[in-house]
């Protein structure tokens, strides 16, 4: 064999070697998402409080780790309710002096849940507000269910 | 022979030195912002309590200042005294775990030098203090 030869043959020899093994590397570096699976909703909290006409309420809870959050609006009871009556029901983080809510729905009191989503672990907050149908104050009566 | 020998042992290095190039890692650049300021202002009334909820971003101190208290928007302050806390949002309210009576000053009147990322609270009660409403401002400083 040549001397020139050898060095081609070398050459890509070398080469081959080069991209094995960084491709190993790479390989090696891949990175895989994490499997989470949300937590079943073990802690249950209510609430109630006044809404006011164009008013806003909220109020905190902790979640121990991520896992379901379900909101309920339970009752909504006054002197005046408008027919069909929905609020805005939302779950989100404490920020200043209110909740700025990552989801918000139009929500009318029953039993089922109306607000549903994966969250946590932290501190984060349902807020009730006033849709524009208010025309008096109510009483509010909601729960959370979380992990 | 030699200079076989010599590109072999050339190409090897070089080879060794191309894998090491992309094979290199480089440490992840962590970036380090200041802290930062918030201020909590609004009119507490006698016999009433509000409060303000900030989120801790990284780990580290966080000092919380009554800066102002006034009966009017323009005007000198007036030393009342304030219940001051710093703790987490909890229910309605803010669950203190730090507190104290202060006065407006420069100084920060409540300290946690290691707070932990997560979403913090300060609130501002009447003591018992108030006979009529006051303009106050609290500064907060955290990581």
């Amino acid at each position: 064999m040549s001397a020139s030869r050898l060095v081609r043959v070398l050459g890509s020899a070398a080469g081959l070697l080069c991209l094995a093994a960084c491709s190993n590397g790479a390989s090696a570096s891949s990175t895989t998402s994490p499997s989470s699976v949300p937590a079943d909703a073990t802690v249950n909290e209510s609430f109630t409080s006044t809404l006011a006409v164009g008013g806003t309420l909220f109020y905190s809870f902790s979640i121990a780790q991520y896992g379901n959050v379900a909101v309920t609006l339970t009752g909504v009871t006054g002197s005046d309710l408008p027919d069909g009556l929905s609020l805005n029901v939302g779950i989100g983080r404490p920020a200043g002096t209110t909740c700025t809510a990552s989801i918000t729905v139009a929500a009318a009191p029953g039993d089922a849940a109306q607000v549903t989503g994966s969250y946590g672990p932290g501190i984060f907050c349902v807020v009730v507000s006033d849709s524009g149908m208010l025309t008096a104050p109510v009483k509010v009566d909601a729960a959370v269910a979380h992990s | 022979m030699t200079v076989t020998r010599a590109l072999v042992l050339a190409l090897v290095a070089a080879g060794a030195i191309g894998c090491g190039k992309s094979g290199t890692t480089t440490s992840p650049s962590t970036t380090t912002s200041g802290p930062s300021t918030e201020f909590f202002n609004g009119t507490l009334t006698p016999a009433t309590s509000s409060f303000y909820s900030f989120t801790v971003t990284n780990a580290g101190a966080v000092s919380v200042t009554l800066a102002s208290t006034t009966t009017a928007k323009v005007g000198p302050v007036t030393p009342v005294g304030i219940a001051l806390g710093l703790g987490t949002p909890n229910g309605f309210g803010c669950t203190v775990s730090a507190s104290a009576d202060v006065t407006a000053g420069l100084n920060a009147q409540l300290t946690n030098a290691s707070s932990a990322a997560g979403i913090y609270c300060v609130s501002v009660a009447d003591p018992g203090d108030l006979s009529t409403d006051v303009l106050f401002v609290v500064r907060i400083v955290h990581t």
